[in-house]
């Protein structure tokens, strides 16, 4: 019986160990985009790979176009820099998990009827209408990039994002940065 | 803060699952209850307070308009301001139950007293009005009108408590019996996620309040320093700065090339910081040369090897009409300048730190607003970054 449990155990823990995306290093850290980030004693090893991920929740997002963010990051072990790079965030569709994505139909409509009936000539002025725009809240994590390790050590990442997008200020998007390894 | 709500909200169900009265009395008065409330020992909380007490205050001097006849004067540790401020208080000094407690030809003004960190307006508010009454609004009755579930340190004067939802808060009362007139410090500390800084940042504010009239203890402008006021500065605001500066270096050390530049802009700060491409292949310092003149002209009129105009100047000023010039030499570091943009109806003038920080990663510039002497808190940390950045 014992025997049994513990290899479940053990089969469990293979299970996760399994998981294709990797164990959290850090959890999801917003973004500031005027700060430097920083995490220290990153304890890796030979053969790990270090994978920056992105985390996008954005609400009232128009054709689900989400704005594009440059990461930049430098990742260092003993102050001395091991690669130092700029990469994309959110510019295509590919490597995402966790996504769950609402279309915001009805309640666009709604509004719209709001807007209709407090201006009392609401039967004329509903002959225009305007372009089709799909609003809709989007979740998901994205993996920014893959950073293979060569040597054991303490590593320390730093990294900073922003946006020349103007919709990355708004306030209903919110950019996070979760750090994984594998 | 969850972590605490939380315990506090398990006690509560705790308290309310217990049967009768008497125990329940036993409970909110044990001891548990008690730590729960104060969310760290009280030996902790002891050696925080006797930490703030330490610091020595550096003060200045605000001058406030309360309305067209009164202007009172206040004492503020440098680095903190007043700001307008028309609602009440987050502590009740009446009760909140009845409307007409206080007489009207005694009711006060409120000011706001800010950091440059202050999230919101309500964190500080002072209470000023005038009164023939030298015992108005005393800490009895703020007990009463107040849901006061933990008392940290009352006197005749002063009160600070942890309210029900475990925020700490502070009233403090001053009254001048030569001019009538009485000072109500009150305060709700910023709900850091760290218990300690939300120690430190309540018995800062304490000793802000008792100094508010310190006319006597005004900190001489020169020979001031940032080591000088940095011993002087609460925990939480330390932190803020550290946090700040610790960012720069790593955007000056790792991620700016070209001319690339960075903006922090948080509350009453601003700093600006860039690289410039054409300083570092040809080692020239615009920090140096413009220390050594007396420059002052329009933009237009620097010297075609400056770049500071578009290095960071042409966000704000225009290069034919607006002016110039170099006030003088912080250090051989900084300088201080003054701008004038020509206005309409009227001109606006700003002043400005520029600060050069050369380094094997290139050569940059630092710059921040500043006041007419250039010896503000950014002015003196801005310096002292620049004279001793390591990387």
């Amino acid at each position: 019986m014992m025997k049994a449990i513990f290899s479940l155990l053990i089969l469990f823990i293979v299970t996760i160990s399994c998981n294709p995306v990797g164990e959290i290093v850090t959890e999801e850290t917003p973004l500031d985009p005027q700060l430097v980030n920083t995490v220290e004693n990153l304890d890796l090893k030979k053969g790990d790979v270090l994978v920056i991920w992105g985390k996008m929740d954005a609400s009232f997002l128009k054709n689900d176009n989400v704005p594009i963010f440059h990461l930049s990051y430098n990742l260092s072990l003993d102050d001395k820099t091991i690669e130092n790079k700029t990469v994309g965030m959110f510019a295509d569709n590919s490597r995402i998990i966790n996504s769950t994505h609402e279309i915001r139909k009805e309640e666009k409509e709604e509004n719209n009827a709001d807007i209709l009936e407090d201006t009392s000539t609401n039967e004329e002025s509903s002959t225009e209408k305007p372009e089709k725009i799909a609003e809709s809240d989007w979740t998901f994590e994205q993996e920014v990039i893959q950073i293979p390790i060569e040597k054991d050590g303490k590593y320390t990442l730093d990294y900073k994002a922003n946006s020349s997008d103007q919709a990355a200020d708004s306030m209903f998007t919110k950019v996070s940065v979760i750090i994984r390894k594998k | 803060m969850t972590r605490f709500l939380f315990l506090v909200f398990s006690g509560m169900l705790f308290l309310f699952s217990c049967k009768g009265n008497k125990e329940t009395d036993d409970f909110a008065n044990s001891e548990d209850y008690q730590n729960l409330l104060l969310g760290i020992p009280q030996a902790q909380i002891d050696s925080i307070r006797k930490s703030e007490e330490k610091k020595q205050v550096l003060l200045r001097k605000h001058s406030y308009e309360l309305d067209s006849v009164t202007t009172v004067d206040l004492m503020l540790p440098i680095g903190n301001f007043l700001k307008e401020y028309s609602f009440s208080s987050d502590i009740n000094i009446a009760d909140p139950n009845s409307t007409s407690e206080i007489d009207e030809a005694e009711s006060p003004m409120s000011v706001g007293v800010q950091n440059p960190f202050s999230d919101g307006d309500s964190g500080e508010v002072l209470l000023i009005g005038k009164s023939s009454n030298p015992n108005i609004f005393p800490v009895s009755d703020i007990k009463k009108y107040n849901e006061t579930e933990k008392i940290l340190f009352e006197s005749k004067d002063a009160l600070m408590f942890i309210d029900g939802f475990g925020r700490k808060k502070l009233y403090y009362r001053i009254y001048n019996p030569t001019t009538s007139m009485y000072y109500l410090y009150t305060a709700e500390v910023p709900k850091y996620n760290d218990q300690k800084l939300q120690y430190a940042a309540l018995f800062s504010i304490y000793k802000k309040a008792q100094n508010l009239l310190a006319f006597n203890k005004e900190t001489p402008a020169e020979n001031l320093s940032w080591e000088k006021v940095k011993s002087s500065i609460s925990e939480p605001e330390l932190k803020n700065y550290d946090a700040f500066y610790k960012s720069l270096a790593k955007d000056l050390k790792y991620f700016l090339k070209d001319n690339d530049s960075v903006n922090i802009e948080k509350g009453k700060i601003q700093l600006y910081l860039y690289r410039d491409e054409d300083h570092t292949k040809n080692t020239f310092d615009q920090v140096t040369i413009l220390g050594n003149s007396e420059f002052t002209g329009t933009f237009d009129n620097l010297d075609f090897q400056n770049r500071l105009y578009r290095g960071y100047f042409h966000r704000i000023y225009d290069r034919d009409d607006d002016e110039f010039k170099v006030i003088r030499k912080i250090s051989d570091n900084s300088i201080l300048v003054k701008t004038t943009h020509i206005g309409y109806s009227s001109d606006t003038i700003n002043y400005y730190i520029i600060s050069s920080i050369k380094t094997e990663k290139g050569q940059f510039y630092l710059i921040s607003p500043t006041n007419e002497n250039g010896d503000d808190l950014t002015s003196l940390m801005n310096d002292y970054f620049s004279k001793h950045l390591k990387i």
